[in-house]
């Protein structure tokens, strides 16, 4: 007889915002684990601070940080690492994670996340800042994909290529979005379960789920907009199954919801679909 | 090398940005290219430029940044 194989452990969650913390909390029961998204707390009063810990002893947390701007050709902002590290030794989040995006280029801020292009001197530049903000933090970030509306021009490397180049120079877990993922996908008029297979699913330990919307330019181009507003997709569950399929690693899901919020059922309706993705032989 | 990645990032985040930049970029990409420092192997890449994904990301963009300044 063969050793027991321990089945991986999926934890299922949501992104905490404001809108929603009752109902979190009253929903304590049935989420297994929150993301915060980390850059709401650079200026918030030690009262919120606190709060915040307080969350973090009554369920795990996860730090999500947005605007680091961690992929990039250029150095990384240690005053940015310094702020979240604070924040981090303060609320003891049992992870953290940024997106493998710029967000600024000398001294213009683009406001969002953006993808530079896919080259070796982004991936040195970001193994380099991803080095740095483990070093000062303490905690290694998982690296999240993210959605882009416009392919970088110069890029010599696919998003999967590129993105098993910097995860493998610097040890990094993915965070793996997959309705980024998928947008990016069929707005390249790819099959997005193809794309799946280029990202080192090995090393997936955290996933994102969320929705978004159709948008067009003037000339009749329509792209998928990633905009946390709407529900996943159906494609975006079928890609869950598909990667607990491909991994037998543990990962943790969060369902992203920024706004136009359906109700706490309904959200706690997708965190079970979620569940029921992750459950073996599903 | 690094420098002209730099320089791509540069151009990027300022197209996102800058509308009035981003409509002489369209008219006239090499000499805007240029101002930015990129090299000829730089300039074959800008006959391969996404405008509508160009313009729907810039608009993007700054529907977050308006967004941002109202909270």
């Amino acid at each position: 007889m063969g050793a027991a194989v321990a089945e991986p452990v999926h934890r299922v969650g949501i992104g905490w915002r404001p809108d929603l913390a009752a109902a979190i909390f009253a929903n304590l029961d049935r989420i297994d684990v929150v993301e915060v998204i980390a850059d709401d707390y650079f200026r918030a009063s030690r009262r919120e601070l606190d709060a915040l810990r307080g969350l973090a002893e009554q369920v795990p947390v996860m730090l999500h940080g947005v605007a680091l701007g961690l992929a990039t050709a250029f150095d990384v902002d240690t005053t940015r690492i310094d702020r979240l590290a604070r924040l981090i030794e303060h609320v003891r989040p049992c992870a953290w994670s940024e997106h493998l995006a710029f967000v600024r280029a000398g001294e213009t801020e683009i406001g969002h996340l953006a993808m530079p292009p896919r080259t070796v001197h982004t991936v040195e530049q970001t193994v380099r800042n991803v080095e740095r903000a483990r070093a000062v933090t303490g905690l290694m970030p998982a690296l999240e994909n993210i959605a882009t509306l416009f392919d970088p021009p110069m890029s010599t490397s696919s998003e999967g290529q590129w993105t098993r180049q910097i995860l493998g120079g610097c040890g990094a877990p993915m965070l793996l979005d997959l309705h980024n993922l998928y947008a990016n996908a069929v707005n390249a008029g790819r099959d997005p379960f193809a794309d799946l297979d280029g990202f080192p699913l090995h090393a997936v330990r955290q996933v994102h789920l969320s929705g978004g919307m159709w948008i067009s330019h003037a000339d009749g181009t329509r792209r998928l907009l990633d905009d946390h507003l709407h529900s996943p997709p159906d494609a975006v569950f079928e890609l869950l199954r598909a990667l607990k399929r491909k991994t037998a690693a543990n990962f943790d899901v969060i369902l992203e919801r920024d706004g136009n919020q359906p109700g706490i059922e309904a959200l706690l309706a997708q965190l079970d679909q979620a569940r029921a993705a992750v459950r073996l032989h599903a | 090398m690094r420098s002209e990645a730099r320089n791509w990032e540069a151009l990027l985040a300022r197209l996102f940005v800058d509308p009035p930049l981003r409509a002489r970029f369209r008219v006239e990409p090499e000499v805007v290219g240029r101002e930015f420092g990129l090299d000829e192997r730089a300039m074959v890449s800008l006959g391969t430029i996404d405008w509508a994904g160009l313009d729907l990301a810039a608009e993007s963009y700054s529907n977050k940044r308006a967004q941002r300044a109202a909270s």
